[in-house]
C-alpha cells in the first residue's frame, strides 16, 4: 500500500492503467483480479466452451497487457478496449481453426449436441445451451461477440459499440437480426408451438 | 408504456427488444402490435425472440462462477515483472559470459587480432600527434627574412645584424647619427629632443653591457646633440658638423654590431605579437 495513496482498490482502470504503464505491478494484480473471471467467462463462450483454451487466453490477454502496456489509449474506457483485444484474439482462433479444419477434416470440431430435453429443468438448460451454443458458433464472429456481450456479459450498447469501433445503432441492429435467426433456429424452445404457424392478428 | 405511445414512429427494430423482455405479443397495444408486426413476420416470431431473450436472461443468472487456475494469475505477475526488469542487467549478464568465456581457447585469435588493431592505430595516432605538436606546438618562431630597405644618401648604416625585423632595424636607425648630408642639399634636421634621450636611455641603461670606448662615444654624441638643440637649426656651422662627423665616425669604429642591434624589451614584446 505504500506505493499508492489510495487502495487500489478504489481506483478506476483507467487510473490503474496509468500505474500499470509506470510499472506499478500492484495496479497491474488489481486489474488482473478485477477482470479475470469476466474474461474468462467471456472466453468460454466464445471459444467453444472450452474452459482449457480460456485459461490459456486469459492469460495470454494479460500477458499481452504485461508487455506492452503503452498501447493502452489514454482516455479510452479500460473495460471497452480490454474487449477489444480478447474479442480479437477470438477472431484469430476463430480463423486458425477454420484453416485447421479444412486441411484436417477430421479435427473439425463438431459438436454434436444431440441430447434430447427429458422434462428435467437441469437437462433442458444444458440442452438449451448446447444448442444455443452451436447456433452461435455458426455466426459471424461479430455478430456472435455481439450477443455474447449483450446478453451473456451484460455489456451496454455503448460499451459495445465502443469495443468495435461502430455505433449504437448497428450494434442494436445487429443484435435484433441475430435474435431473429437465432429464434428461427431454436425451433424446440418456444414456449408455444401452437403460435409457430399461426398468424398474427393486430387487435 | 405511454411513453412509447406517444412517439411510435421513434421506433426502430431493435428497440422491439424492450417490449419483449417486458411483455408478450397479446399484452401489447394495438399500436405496438402494428409496429412489431411492420418489422416481423407474425406474432409467433415475436414470441419466439422473446422465449429466447428470456432464456438468455435465466441463463445469465444461473451461470455458475467460473474463476481461473492461481497459476495463470502466478505467471501473469511473472511476466509483467520480467517485462519490468531494467535491461542493463541482461546487457551486463552479456559482458560477463564474453569476459568470462567457458572455453577460453576459442578466443585467442580474435583477442590477437584485436589487439594488434589495437596497437596499429595507437602507434599511428602517436606519430601523428608528435608531428604536428613540432610543428604546431610552439608559439611563435623567428624566421629570416630580407628587407629591402631604400637606400638613403644620409644613412649612416650600421652592419647587417642577422635579425633584419622592421622592429629590431627602427632601433637601430634610433641609434644613428644625424647624417653627414651636404648642407645644400638636405635641409638640416631638427632631431627633437625626447628622441635623442631615448637613444641615450637606450645606448646608456637598456642595452647590454658596454665597453668603454662606446660609452664615451655616446657621451659624446650627447653633446653634440645638446650642441645642435642649441645651435639655431638654420645657421649651423661647419664646426658642429666637422664635430659631429669625427665623432661619429669613432662611434662606428668602436660600436660592436651586436650592440647596435640589440633590441629593447618593448621591441621583442611587439615582435612577439607579430608573430603571434
Amino acid at each position: 500500500m505504500g506505493l499508492f495513496r489510495k487502495d487500489p482498490e478504489n481506483l478506476s482502470d483507467e487510473r490503474l492503467m496509468e500505474l500499470v504503464v509506470r510499472g506499478q505491478e500492484q495496479a497491474f494484480a488489481t486489474l488482473f483480479d478485477r477482470y479475470r473471471r469476466q474474461m474468462l467467462t467471456y472466453f468460454h463462450r466464445m471459444l467453444w466452451q472450452d474452459r482449457e483454451r480460456a485459461q490459456d487466453f486469459l492469460q495470454e490477454l494479460f500477458i499481452k497487457l504485461a508487455q506492452q502496456p503503452a498501447s493502452y489509449q489514454q482516455g479510452r474506457p479500460f473495460r471497452t478496449w480490454l474487449y477489444s483485444m480478447a474479442n480479437n484474439m477470438c477472431k484469430n482462433e476463430y480463423r486458425r481453426m477454420a484453416v485447421r479444419a479444412a486441411a484436417v477434416p477430421a479435427l473439425k470440431v463438431l459438436n454434436n449436441h444431440a441430447v434430447e430435453p427429458d422434462g428435467g429443468a437441469r437437462v433442458d438448460h444444458e440442452h438449451f445451451n448446447a444448442r444455443l451454443q452451436d447456433e452461435l458458433d455458426k455466426l459471424d464472429p461479430d455478430h456472435k461477440a455481439t450477443f455474447v456481450m449483450r446478453y451473456q456479459e451484460d455489456m451496454a450498447i455503448k460499451e459495445i459499440a465502443a469495443s468495435f469501433g461502430i455505433s449504437e445503432g448497428t450494434v442494436k441492429s445487429r443484435l435484433f437480426y441475430t435474435v431473429r435467426k437465432l429464434a428461427a433456429a431454436l425451433p424446440e424452445f418456444d414456449p408455444n408451438p401452437k403460435q409457430r404457424t399461426a398468424p398474427a392478428t393486430g387487435q | 408504456m405511454n411513453a412509447t405511445m406517444e412517439r411510435p414512429e421513434r421506433y426502430a427494430p431493435e428497440d422491439i427488444e424492450h417490449l419483449m423482455l417486458e411483455r408478450g405479443f397479446d399484452e401489447l397495444l394495438a399500436e405496438e402490435k402494428a409496429y412489431v408486426l411492420r418489422h416481423l413476420e407474425s406474432a409467433a416470431d415475436y414470441t419466439r425472440m422473446r422465449a429466447l431473450l428470456l432464456h438468455m436472461q435465466e441463463e445469465g443468472s444461473r451461470q455458475p462462477p467460473v474463476d481461473a487456475d492461481p497459476a495463470v494469475r502466478e505467471h501473469v505477475l511473472q511476466a509483467f515483472r520480467e517485462q519490468q526488469r531494467p535491461q542493463w542487467r541482461i546487457w551486463l549478464n552479456s559482458v560477463a559470459a564474453f569476459m568470462a568465456p567457458a572455453r577460453p581457447v576459442h578466443y585467442w585469435r580474435p583477442a590477437l587480432a584485436l589487439g594488434v588493431v589495437t596497437l596499429l592505430i595507437t602507434g599511428s595516432l602517436s606519430v601523428w600527434q608528435a608531428i604536428h605538436r613540432s610543428e604546431k606546438g610552439m608559439v611563435a618562431s623567428l624566421k629570416e627574412t630580407e628587407v629591402q630597405t631604400p637606400p638613403r644618401p644620409a644613412e649612416v648604416s650600421a652592419p647587417p645584424t642577422g635579425t633584419a625585423h622592421g622592429a629590431t632595424e627602427a632601433a637601430t636607425e634610433q641609434t644613428e647619427m644625424p647624417a653627414p648630408a651636404p648642407r645644400q642639399a638636405v635641409p638640416a634636421p631638427a632631431p627633437p629632443t625626447a628622441a635623442l634621450a631615448d637613444i641615450a636611455v637606450r645606448s646608456a641603461g637598456a642595452a647590454p653591457p658596454m665597453d668603454s670606448s662606446w660609452s664615451s662615444s655616446a657621451t659624446a654624441l650627447m653633446e653634440v646633440a645638446a650642441e645642435t638643440i642649441a645651435a639655431d637649426q638654420d645657421h649651423m656651422d661647419d664646426a658642429v658638423f666637422a664635430k659631429a662627423e669625427k665623432v661619429d665616425a669613432t662611434a662606428r669604429k668602436h660600436a660592436p654590431a651586436t650592440l647596435m642591434a640589440a633590441p629593447s624589451e618593448s621591441d621583442l614584446l611587439g615582435l612577439l605579437r607579430a608573430a603571434w
